[in-house]
């Protein structure tokens, strides 16, 4: 619970003109790097990580975590306007807010991804302060037959992913799950990597990422004049904040998604990307309108926006609490923690809750630098992706997206599989393939079958566990629910319209 | 190209089958031990099963397809300029144009790694954009400039990523 004076003591502390001016600096860096393509948060943690050494520990985790949560943001920036997430956390966003983009809708979608994020922070970081510690420990409660039916319910979402027909979607989404177990097992053997070094960790997700939705989409850029022929104009103030505003109309939406966000973040090694997912499918399955997700929905957006920035808080949470990162960005701030001479772990909340509360207000306070940051950055993005002509923008890109992939691992072979699984994704898409389910079968099939291994090997073949355990238990129902009821509901309907035909 | 415009997604469907073939092969040559496949082996029943339903609907497709048209008695001018070039019609008239973009893309990738990565980035988008029908100077010269220096400065020097500098090695 809240600790009143050393909160008071660290809320003064932070109002100190250089830590204010660590969060200016810290939000605006992440989400410029959040929004290139091939950058991801930890890398932008890693890079300004030389520069947290020549502060004090305070400032320095300040910096460090401010540079996160901008980060967590700035990949729906790219995902909207150009269809590219810059981040794996952005691919959710990607599917509705690049469709709103071309509906000439893009401030309307920047909007509500920049609303979607500052709430979804803020929430996130008041529940830290409040409840860190049972929260951590709630999270480590998911072993891995929970987080292999986390999994298993993120990957249900292919069941309305669908292409051109139902099968055509489900064929995609289990081809890319197959493409996310290449590499090196849990339990050590090599599987599908064809003698490329390189996918001995795995099929690398973000070339993935960037050849599946960006690359493809460039090749449609071709044949038009401006990124959207609809009329889309450069994203206001005005209209951004109406995105914004809108968000707040979404009480229910915003509180789930939170909660899916915080507890998924909080659990040790899952990450942004499989809490906006599950965000989306959730919003998805519970919306009274299922049938414009994936054409423009804005609960399509709002969804993983807020569950992805939610991520960080809950990732935080169980850094400070019990020393164990959640994410790879995590671990690079908890070792920078460490070169500060602090040691993570539930001493930290004993010893140092100044230093834990002062990160907490400073990203509180970042949150707000965050909005005024994604208007004026979302609007010169827009500015320049929609007012140049994409014979200048497709080159631009083409460059960025292979320099950014080259980034990742200082890997030609990388960028090369970022070309190939570009080209798929555009014939995929022509022949009524839905790109999005690979993509979605990549970022959890790894997860999901690594985790599945490791059930098997520590409940020794006992699959009964999935029933046995409540939270396991729990997850059965609600995957079960989510992939049968619409194929279930569809039958019922059809059924009755043949009855009723028949009756006629 | 007409007659095979309805076999695409077959042969998507094809290639994701050879895939699998090829994943199996490969895997088989490491494999230790039967834990290593008990999530893989339904995966690859799953492609199996729904390959299968995909190949099966797109027959029928077809089959309906070539029945309508039989039955049809009136072809549209629309419809009889689609079956002179089916294949375009599917790929959008693009396709010479995606042809070259993924060639250029690849020449990007080769001319990196043999030239260095400030020849290529000063280069090749020159080239993409004659091809996309650029003529004015002023983006053919400066798009490139100012895209190498804002990379080779950015993520070269202060993020300290090793391009391949090709031909350069020892100058940049």
């Amino acid at each position: 619970m809240l600790n009143t004076e050393i909160f008071m003591s660290a809320l003064g502390e932070i109002f100190a003109w250089s830590n204010l001016l660590l969060i200016l600096v810290g939000v605006p860096y992440g989400i410029i790097c959040g929004a290139l393509p091939g950058f991801s948060a930890t890398m932008a943690v890693a890079v300004i990580l030389p520069v947290s050494f020549y502060l004090d520990s305070t400032p320095a985790l300040i910096l460090l975590a401010c540079t996160y949560a901008g980060a967590s943001y700035g990949g729906s920036i790219s995902a909207i306007l150009i269809n590219t997430p810059g981040t794996p956390e952005a691919a959710a966003t990607a599917i509705d807010g690049y469709a709103m983009a071309q509906q000439g809708r893009a401030s309307e979608a920047l909007g509500a991804s920049n609303g979607a994020s500052f709430i979804g922070g803020l929430l996130s970081y008041i529940a830290m302060i409040f409840l860190m510690y049972p929260l951590a420990k709630f999270a480590l409660l998911f072993g891995s037959a929970e987080l292999f039916l986390l999994a298993l319910f993120g990957l249900s979402i292919i069941a309305y992913l669908r292409g051109e027909t139902l099968a055509k979607g489900y064929l995609a989404g289990v081809f890319g799950i197959l493409l996310g177990t290449i590499g090196t097992s849990v339990n050590g053997a090599l599987r599908g990597t064809f003698g490329v070094l390189e996918l001995m960790n795995g099929m690398p997700t973000i070339p993935v990422l960037i050849g599946m939705l960006a690359f493809s989409e460039l090749f449609f850029m071709v044949g038009q004049d401006y990124v959207s022929d609809s009329g889309a104009s450069v994203a206001g103030f005005k209209a951004q904040w109406a995105g914004i505003c809108k968000v707040f109309t979404r009480p229910l939406l915003i509180i789930k998604s939170t909660i899916i966000g915080t507890i998924v973040g909080a659990i040790p090694a899952v990450g942004g990307s499989v809490a906006s997912f599950v965000a989306y499918n959730e919003a998805k399955r519970t919306s009274a309108e299922k049938d414009n997700f994936g054409k423009g929905a804005f609960d399509g957006v709002v969804a993983p926006e807020v569950a992805n920035n939610a991520c960080s808080g809950g990732a935080l949470a169980t850094m400070f609490a019990l020393g164990i990162p959640g994410s790879s960005t995590t671990a690079v701030i908890m070792g920078a923690m460490m070169l500060q001479g602090m040691s993570p772990g539930p001493r930290v909340l004993v010893d140092q809750l100044d230093l834990v509360y002062a990160v907490l207000i400073s990203l509180l306070l970042g949150q707000f630098v965050l909005v005024l940051g994604g208007l004026f950055f979302s609007y010169l993005t827009s500015k320049f992706v929609l007012s140049i002509k994409t014979s200048v923008l497709i080159p631009v890109i083409m460059v960025l997206a292979i320099c950014g992939t080259f980034s990742i691992n200082n890997s030609i072979t990388e960028v090369w599989i970022m070309l190939i699984v570009g080209v798929l994704s555009w014939v995929m898409r022509k022949t009524g393939f839905p790109p999005i389910a690979t993509v979605l079968g990549v970022i959890l099939g790894g997860m999901a079958d690594n985790e599945f291994i490791r059930t098997y090997i520590r409940f020794q073949g006992d699959f009964s566990v999935f029933f046995t355990r409540p939270l396991c238990f729990a997850l059965v129902l609600i995957i079960f629910f989510t992939v049968f009821s619409k194929p279930l509901f569809e039958f019922i309907q059809k059924k009755r319209a043949d009855k009723a035909k028949a009756a006629d | 190209m007409k007659k095979y415009r309805w076999m695409l997604p077959i042969a998507v469907t094809l290639l994701f089958l050879i895939f699998t073939a090829l994943y199996l092969i490969d895997t088989r040559r490491y494999l230790t031990n039967t834990q290593t496949m008990l999530f893989v082996w339904p995966v690859i029943g799953m492609i199996v099963i729904f390959s299968v339903f995909v190949l099966l609907q797109e027959v029928k497709k077809h089959k309906q397809k070539l029945e309508e048209l039989q039955n049809s008695t009136v072809v549209s001018k629309e419809k009889a300029d689609g079956a002179t070039n089916e294949f375009l019609l599917l790929f959008g008239k693009n396709v010479p144009v995606f042809m070259i973009v993924i060639g250029v893309a690849a020449l990007y990738i080769i001319a990196m790694e043999t030239l260095g990565f400030i020849i290529a980035t000063l280069c090749i988008p020159i080239l993409w954009m004659l091809l996309f029908g650029v003529r004015d100077w002023k983006p053919l010269v400066l798009v490139p400039i100012v895209l190498t220096a804002a990379l080779y400065i950015g993520l070269g020097r202060l993020l300290l990523i090793p391009f391949p500098q090709g031909i350069l090695t020892g100058i940049f």
